[in-house]
């Protein structure tokens, strides 16, 4: 929406016709010289048609126009855009995704569990307006994906270049939440949040998942867990990302369903069973109606000057009538 | 009192062809329009006509200047602008060009430049950072985080070869940085650029002008000397250009001074001992003077003025014209 600064200005229009007028219409106006061709009780003649006076008056449009631009420009258009600015600091979230070998198993489809899990995340991120959302990814180790931010496209980023196997075979799941914890440690304010969706057993890293949780637990951060995955023998397929082959197998583990949710109540936060895509979608539907908090915003308004290309537009009009005027056509003065 | 486009300025030469043109029409008509008038009235309208020429192509001469002169957007004085923010967002925007390996800082420019953001981290304990880097184009290494953790661990990892495109472009890093601000918080916001200042590429002032607008002020923090060096590169040869002649990198401080001016902030050289604690205290006056007033101080553009005498010169060049003189023409 563009609004004017000074609209006073735009009074000046007013006089455009009568200054149109006074150059091209006013009978005895300057700039012409009458001149006899026939004698003074003949019947005289008009002057042919030409497209060099088709072209004349286009020049003059053409010179008006840039004359009201450059009004328009004094009045100070600026385009105006609102924005919601959030007063108070929203919930911080860190993912903390398992990226071990068994989250390509088919069961939870449409194509496997991680990238059911990539899919339902993407979505909750897009839901997301002032919560600030942070990536751990972890399986033998664990690591930042991306810091809790709100500049939400880069955290999507980063979680589409999340590969299965990428830091190693294991499931460290005390170094997810440790790492998860360590980087919400630095939130400004607000509530702390972690989601864990894991599909296995901890059976790697040097931090147990109860230590990890006891930390999580005393700086107040929440660890809502989700277990992944159906119980029997699963088709699993995934491609190591360091050699390029790909396995394909059957699993029958599962995760410790008690460890997931003695790790969320001892936390305040809440165990997850999804056995399939729609049910994680579900999960964090509700995990987003558990960590509703009061939201006060104020509109802020931006304004952005736009005056500069009118006055380049009118500034090329009025050169181009003075090029066809006095260069093209001739006129004297 | 500097203008946003100077380039602009170069058009102020074509008036001269135009005068030019201008003057060799009089010439031509002068004659013609004898031929018209008889030669009983040849002194009054030589007269009517050198009066009208003169006046009217000296209008619409002063009338295009002015013009041009809009178009250049000059600015000076200041006036307050109400800013309701509470906050410090900082976008640290890191050149990463080879020229930054050079070691006329030691250890090396790229080495003093992450000293100099550990340490503005470190003063800023409230405040969310960003971190992008760039040489032919940006990447943004960190989104806005408060999580300096992470800023630290990824500093670590700045070097020529995070990013392929090369050539240095310090406006497309600054339009980075300036994306790097989420939309939806009232937290105060301002870019670091750190560069030896050597803009190989595009023009850094359309994005600098476009911060301006937004109110973020580009600090730019020069890094190198003027008599500059030799760069060396990890393979331990000296960087050469294309006709193979060893490069010697310099500062250019007058493209930094010229960005931080446009968005009423200071070019800091980093080689001056105080530079550091100028810096801080730099940030710390412009975030503590908006925190406690409420509003901040931004740079008047002066196009109006400009205008009007473009279109007052214009309109009177056109009455000159269309007014009848001495009932000749």
């Amino acid at each position: 929406m563009w609004v004017f600064e000074q609209p006073a200005y735009l009074l000046l229009l007013i006089l455009v016709p009568a200054l149109a007028y006074f150059r091209h219409f006013r009978r005895n106006r300057g700039g012409k010289i009458t001149v006899p061709f026939e004698i003074w009780n003949s019947g005289g003649f008009s002057p042919p048609f030409l497209a060099r006076y088709v072209v004349y008056v286009c020049a003059i449009v053409a010179y008006w126009v840039g004359v009201v631009l450059w009004i328009v420009a004094l009045a100070g258009p600026v385009s105006v855009h609102r924005e919601r600015v959030y007063l108070t600091p929203g919930v911080n979230i860190m993912f903390v995704l398992d990226e071990s070998p068994t989250m390509g198993a088919e069961d939870v489809g449409p194509i496997n569990r991680f990238e059911s899990a990539r899919e339902t995340i993407r979505r909750f991120i897009a839901r997301r307006e002032n919560d600030p959302v942070g990536i751990v990814s972890f399986a033998r180790e664990a690591a930042l994906r991306a810091p809790l931010t709100l500049d939400y496209r880069t955290v999507l980023q980063a979680l589409d270049t999340i590969q299965i196997m990428q830091l190693g075979d294991g499931t460290a799941i005390g170094m997810g939440i440790a790492l998860a914890t360590l980087h919400l440690d630095a939130a400004d304010g607000g509530e702390s949040v972690i989601i864990l969706l894991t599909d296995g057993v901890n059976n790697a890293g040097e931090i147990l998942p109860e230590t990890a949780t006891r930390v999580a637990a005393n700086l107040g951060v929440r660890v809502y867990t989700i277990g992944i995955g159906t119980e029997g023998e699963i088709a699993l397929e995934f491609t190591n990302p360091n050699t390029g082959q790909t396995y394909r197998g059957r699993i029958t583990e599962s995760f410790n369903e008690s460890q997931l949710r003695w790790i969320a109540e001892a936390t305040g936060g809440v165990y997850f069973h999804a056995a399939s895509g729609g049910s994680l979608d579900a999960i964090l539907h509700a995990i987003d109606s558990l960590e509703t908090i009061e939201r006060r915003s104020r509109v802020q308004v931006h304004t952005r000057p736009r005056h500069r290309i009118l006055i380049i537009v009118g500034l090329c009009l009025i050169f181009a009538e003075f090029v066809v005027r006095k260069i093209a056509l001739g006129e004297i003065v | 009192m500097s203008p946003a486009y100077p380039a602009v300025l170069w058009l102020l030469l074509a008036l001269i062809p135009v005068a030019g043109v201008l003057f060799a029409q009089f010439v031509r008509h002068r004659e013609e329009i004898e031929l018209v008038t008889g030669m009983w009235r040849k002194i009054d309208v030589a007269n009517v006509l050198v009066v009208k020429w003169f006046f009217s192509s000296l209008l619409f001469l002063l009338a295009l200047a002015a013009g041009i002169f809009a178009i250049a957007e000059f600015a000076w004085g200041t006036a307050p602008v109400e800013e309701d923010r509470s906050g410090l967002d900082v976008a640290f925007v890191v050149d990463v060009s080879w020229s930054m390996l050079a070691d006329d800082i030691r250890p090396s420019r790229l080495d003093r430049a992450r000293d100099v953001i550990r340490g503005v981290i470190q003063e800023f304990p409230e405040s969310r950072f960003a971190l992008v880097a760039f040489k032919g184009t940006a990447l943004r290494l960190i989104p806005m985080t408060p999580d300096t953790l992470a800023v630290d661990s990824v500093l670590g990892a700045l070097a020529p070869t995070i990013i392929a495109a090369p050539g240095t472009d310090i406006g497309v890093g600054i339009a980075e940085g300036l994306a790097a601000f989420p939309a939806g918080t009232d937290r105060h916001r301002a870019i670091i650029v750190l560069s030896d200042g050597e803009n190989l590429h595009g023009t850094p002032f359309g994005a600098a002008t476009t911060a301006a607008e937004r109110g973020v002020p580009i600090f730019t923090i020069g890094i190198g000397t003027l008599d500059g060096s030799t760069v060396r590169l990890p393979s331990g040869e000296l960087l050469r250009d294309a006709s193979d002649d060893v490069v010697i990198s310099r500062l250019e401080r007058d493209l930094l001074r010229r960005i931080a001016e446009l968005t009423g902030a200071t070019y800091i050289p980093v080689g001056d001992t105080d530079a550091f604690a100028r810096i801080i205290g730099e940030i710390r006056s412009m975030y503590g003077r908006r925190v406690s007033e409420g509003f901040r101080l931004a740079p008047v553009g002066r196009y109006r003025l400009f205008l009007v005498i473009a279109l007052v010169s214009l309109m009177v060049a056109m009455g000159v014209r269309a007014v009848r003189w001495r009932n000749i023409f």
